[in-house]
């Protein structure tokens, strides 16, 4: 930790590990305070090692340590006076810090993408610090302004998060998977102590039968004793019509309690899944969270109703059959436990071998699935390409993969199974010789030989089952954490944020410096300020992946601004209670997805409790009225998967009626008239202009005329804003804007001709 | 059934109907000879490239197939990410550009080759790395399978938290342990 007396009031803290500090306090002059620190940790020879850089109210200056413990040489000195500006320099895999001054430019560190923040704050702060400097202010007295931003990495133990401002799953309160899965099964707990009671009962009465047969022999046949027949006869047969009514029942109690428990996972996961940020599904492939939520469930649905009691029911056997066995003859049970070990070790051995497959086999399976999500729904562009065979041929390349662990797998089960049988073989050997002698010389009756080989087979199964513990509660376990993931993953802030009210909305819009990236580092928007009247319609134009979406994405707050804020009618949009923001808010997105369903459970989806005429007046004002009521069933017609019954602009339109029904302050036309023809274009912009008055609206759009109605042109370049201005302000200026209107108008000159 | 198809259209195809012309014309490339490329370095650290005599100033040299190699085409862009020109066989430049272009290309390309795996740890979709590599000792964190990617001949590339890349030449260079951490995380 640093030492406060070396900052300044509202300076960032700077922490450095406690040897750098002690290099640093040398190095600090008397009364000179740090303002930044970058760890750089890439040497000049491009070998990996640390390198300081300190950003102090005086200078920039870098330490190395030199090799000796406990010091550090001063590398890299520069005062501020003489420093003209610093910026970063992205490389693919690295970056370098870079500081001009006395006509040159000194890289003065390298660092990985690991620092990347760092160094930007760092430049960040210098350029503060030189704007101070030039006007003449104190510097030591200077409040810099740190960025804000989203940690990709735990505050609290820097390892990594899946995803930005995500949980750490090693700092939050975590239960031990297991115990957190037995608390799903709790609320039953009544149905598993009686699916529990039951399988004891059915264990206690399978172990029944050899005893019986012992008698059989021995008192029976051996003693010639017939009314003793008829006895065990009669709870041989009270043992089978007992087991067999236990089991029916437990069978049932305990799917009941599986399917009960899965259920309740399924249903907590769907609902989960709903809340999850659209940045989750950004970096997670929809087949993962699919194959996730069926069969990671049905292998703990397995668990719950079948595992976990197995493996109590197998430690109870064991423990009862040794006592058992020990009663008759500790000797010869001492005998039969030789091959045990031996079976453990191997089984705990096998175990591993074969987690470690599965593992693999897993991950193979995930690839095949992934392909097939893949090629599945671009069938189209798979067949007009002609590429059937080779997209076959790629799948086959993928599964052969699978195959060959699955075949690895297989050998090694193959192998292993016989082994045991071996094991369990040599068991019965030893038994069968020792308790044969024993028989013949007398001392003991042949009753019970035959008993212990009754119950030794009895005895070595739980014994497999139990070396196989470990390895199939670990496998259970990595499904259980998979699904406890996908629950651990923090939701959208509404469910845990009850915010501010804002009903109704004005609709006045301002973005401060928002920058925000979906890579580390790289800015999809950079330094973004903007402000929009209530009332306002923007049109944001530039070329593709300006920016223009990600914009627009953040007002919908589909994500949050990494550095920067936004504010609605005043107030920090992460402040609104992100429910009733959203429900005054219109999204008219370039592809409309429609839900299978009727036409009219589509347009009401905007507001279920819609009347007839509200949904007419909805889709009278979307333009859609005519089509729909040309529907064979009017609105009661079904559309399809993905509306594939309608065509572009009639999807389209339904979309805009959604969003008329919506009656949001704020609307956002993502591209809306980008895929239909000239006329139906027209007829759709008739909609959206009676949709857009009054009301804040955001209209992305690359033919320019749909823009014709926008207040102001706002014009984004490779994240930046770049001009801004009416549409003949912007002509007249003679920018990037009037380059584009340019163009247009030169393409529409040729269509005309 | 295929060969049936092939001499209907065949059949049907207007007689005065000209081919098209076998591939893309060659001038679609753009690509320039190194004899009228020169590369430089000023004193402010940018890289400056001059093209038939004209400058252009404070490019960045990318190449066009960093991975793949499928040709030695290195792409000059202006600030605005603009190509200014796209150099074919950037090893015949003249001596003093080709030590700035190498130089310039080294930096942007800077990728740690694994030697030798000692751990991957997985938990909770999260995979640590422990690796040897050619600039020394490394750990690391990937959070994305998608970001492990397999290139052809048994070449690996792989992008950690942050975005650092570190790249597996050669799968059987490696050690047999090393080897089987590799396949079961990939």
């Amino acid at each position: 930790m640093s030492d406060p007396t070396n900052l300044a009031e509202g300076a960032p803290a700077v922490s450095v590990p406690e040897d750098v500090q002690g290099w640093l306090d040398e190095a600090l002059e008397e009364g000179e305070c740090v303002r930044a620190c970058l760890l750089g940790d890439i040497r000049p020879d491009e070998s990996f090692g640390e390198s300081w850089t300190f950003l102090t109210d005086r200078r920039l200056f870098v330490l190395s340590p030199n090799g000796r413990p406990d010091e550090a040489d001063v590398t890299f000195e520069m005062p501020l006076a003489e420093i003209d500006g610093g910026r970063v320099h992205e490389y693919v895999g690295a970056s370098a810090l870079i500081v001009t001054g006395r006509g040159k430019a000194h890289e003065v560190a390298r660092f990985s993408l690991s620092s990347h923040h760092e160094a930007s704050d760092l430049c960040h702060s210098l350029k503060q610090m030189i704007q101070a400097r030039d006007e003449g202010k104190s510097l030591h007295d200077l409040v810099l302004i740190p960025p804000r931003r989203m940690a990709h990495r735990c505050s609290q133990c820097g390892r990594a998060l899946r995803r930005s401002g995500d949980v750490c799953p090693h700092c939050i309160d975590r239960r031990q998977t297991l115990v957190r899965l037995l608390s799903y099964v709790y609320p039953y707990r009544w149905h598993a102590l009686l699916g529990l009671g039951l399988t004891f009962g059915m264990t206690g009465l399978q172990l029944a039968p050899p005893y019986l047969q012992k008698v059989l022999l021995d008192d029976v046949i051996l003693a010639d004793n017939l009314p003793l027949l008829k006895v065990v006869v009669l709870m041989l047969a009270g043992v089978y019509v007992g087991q067999a009514v236990l089991s029916t029942f437990r069978s049932y109690v305990m799917q009941w309690l599986g399917n009960r428990v899965l259920f309740d996972l399924r249903v907590r996961m769907f609902s989960h899944l709903q809340m999850l940020p659209l940045s989750y599904y950004n970096r997670q492939q929809t087949g993962q969270i699919m194959s996730r939520v069926t069969g990671d469930l049905s292998r703990l649905q397995f668990f719950i109703a079948e595992g976990a009691q197995e493996i109590l029911v197998n430690l109870v056997t064991v423990l009862l059959i040794a006592g058992i066995l020990l009663l008759m003859k500790p000797s010869l049970f001492l005998l039969g436990l030789a091959p045990v070990p031996i079976i453990l070790i191997s089984t705990f051995v096998f175990g591993r071998a074969v987690h470690l497959l599965y593992h693999r086999i897993w991950r193979r399976m995930a690839s095949v699935s992934a392909i097939l999500t893949d090629t599945i729904p671009g069938i189209r562009v798979v067949k007009s390409f002609a590429q059937e065979k080779r997209e076959s041929a790629r799948f086959s390349r993928t599964s052969e993969d699978l195959f060959d662990q699955q075949l690895r797998a297989a050998r090694l089960s193959s192998g292993f199974f016989p082994f045991l049988g071996l094991m369990t073989g040599l068991g019965s050997i030893l038994i069968v010789s020792a308790g044969g002698y024993m028989v013949l010389t007398g001392q003991t009756q042949p009753g019970v030989l035959i008993a212990f080989m009754g119950y030794m087979w009895r005895f070595y199964m739980p014994v497999q089952s139990i070396g196989r513990i470990n390895h199939r509660l670990q496998h259970c376990m990595t499904s259980a954490e998979r699904v406890f993931e996908i629950l651990d993953s923090e939701i959208e802030p509404v469910a845990h944020r009850s915010g501010l009210v804002l009903e109704p909305m004005r609709g006045k819009v301002k973005l401060e410096n928002v920058k925000f990236g979906y890579e580390p580092g790289k800015y999809a928007l950079d330094d973004v300020s903007l402000t929009v009247e209530p009332g306002e319609m923007i049109g944001l134009v530039g070329p593709s992946g300006a920016g223009k979406s990600t914009l627009v994405h953040l007002i919908a707050r589909f994500y949050e601004a990494e550095e920067g804020r936004i504010l609605i009618d005043g107030h920090n949009i992460e402040d609104l209670d992100l429910r009733s923001y959203r429900e005054q808010i219109g999204v008219v997105l370039q592809d409309p997805y429609l839900f299978h369903g009727t036409v009219w459970s589509n347009i009401a989806y905007a507001k279920l409790e819609a009347s007839a005429d509200e949904i007419i007046a909805a889709a009278r004002a979307a333009n859609a009225h005519d089509f729909v009521a040309a529907l064979p069933d009017g609105y009661d017609t079904v559309i399809g998967e993905r509306g594939q019954t309608l065509s572009g602009g009639e999807r389209q339109r339904l979309s805009i009626a959604r969003a008329v029904l919506r009656n949001p302050r704020i609307l956002i036309l993502d591209e809306a008239t980008a895929s239909v023809d000239a006329e139906t274009e027209l007829s759709i912009q008739t909609a959206l202009e009676r949709l857009v008055e009054n009301r804040t609206t955001f209209a992305i759009a690359h033919r320019l005329s749909t823009l014709r109605k926008a207040n102001r042109l706002v014009v984004l370049e490779r994240g930046k804003l770049v001009e801004m201005g009416t549409h003949e302000e912007l002509l007249e200026s003679g920018g990037l804007y009037s380059r584009l209107v340019q163009i247009q108008s030169d393409l529409s000159k040729i269509k005309a001709w | 059934m295929v060969t049936d198809g092939k001499d209907s259209t065949s059949a049907e195809r207007p007689q005065n109907a000209q081919p098209p012309e076998e591939g893309l014309p060659a001038d679609m490339v753009g690509v320039v000879e190194p004899d009228r490329v020169r590369v430089s370095e000023d004193e402010l650290r940018r890289l400056n490239v001059t093209v038939d005599g004209q400058e252009h100033q404070d490019v960045r040299a990318v190449r066009a197939f960093p991975l793949s190699g499928k040709a030695d085409y290195v792409s000059f862009l202006n600030e605005q990410g603009k190509e200014v020109t796209l150099l074919a066989h950037p090893s015949k430049l003249d001596k003093e550009s080709r030590r700035v272009l190498n130089a310039a290309l080294e930096r942007m390309y800077y990728v740690a080759r694994i030697l030798q795996i000692f751990s991957i740890r997985e938990t909770m979709g999260i995979s640590q790395w422990e690796v040897m590599t050619d600039r020394g000792y490394a750990a690391f964190e990937v959070v994305n399978r998608e970001r492990i990617r397999r290139l052809p001949g048994r070449r690996y590339l792989l992008a950690d938290v942050d975005g650092n890349r570190f790249e597996i030449r050669d799968e059987a260079q490696m050690d047999e342990r090393s080897r089987s951490l590799l396949a079961s995380e990939t």
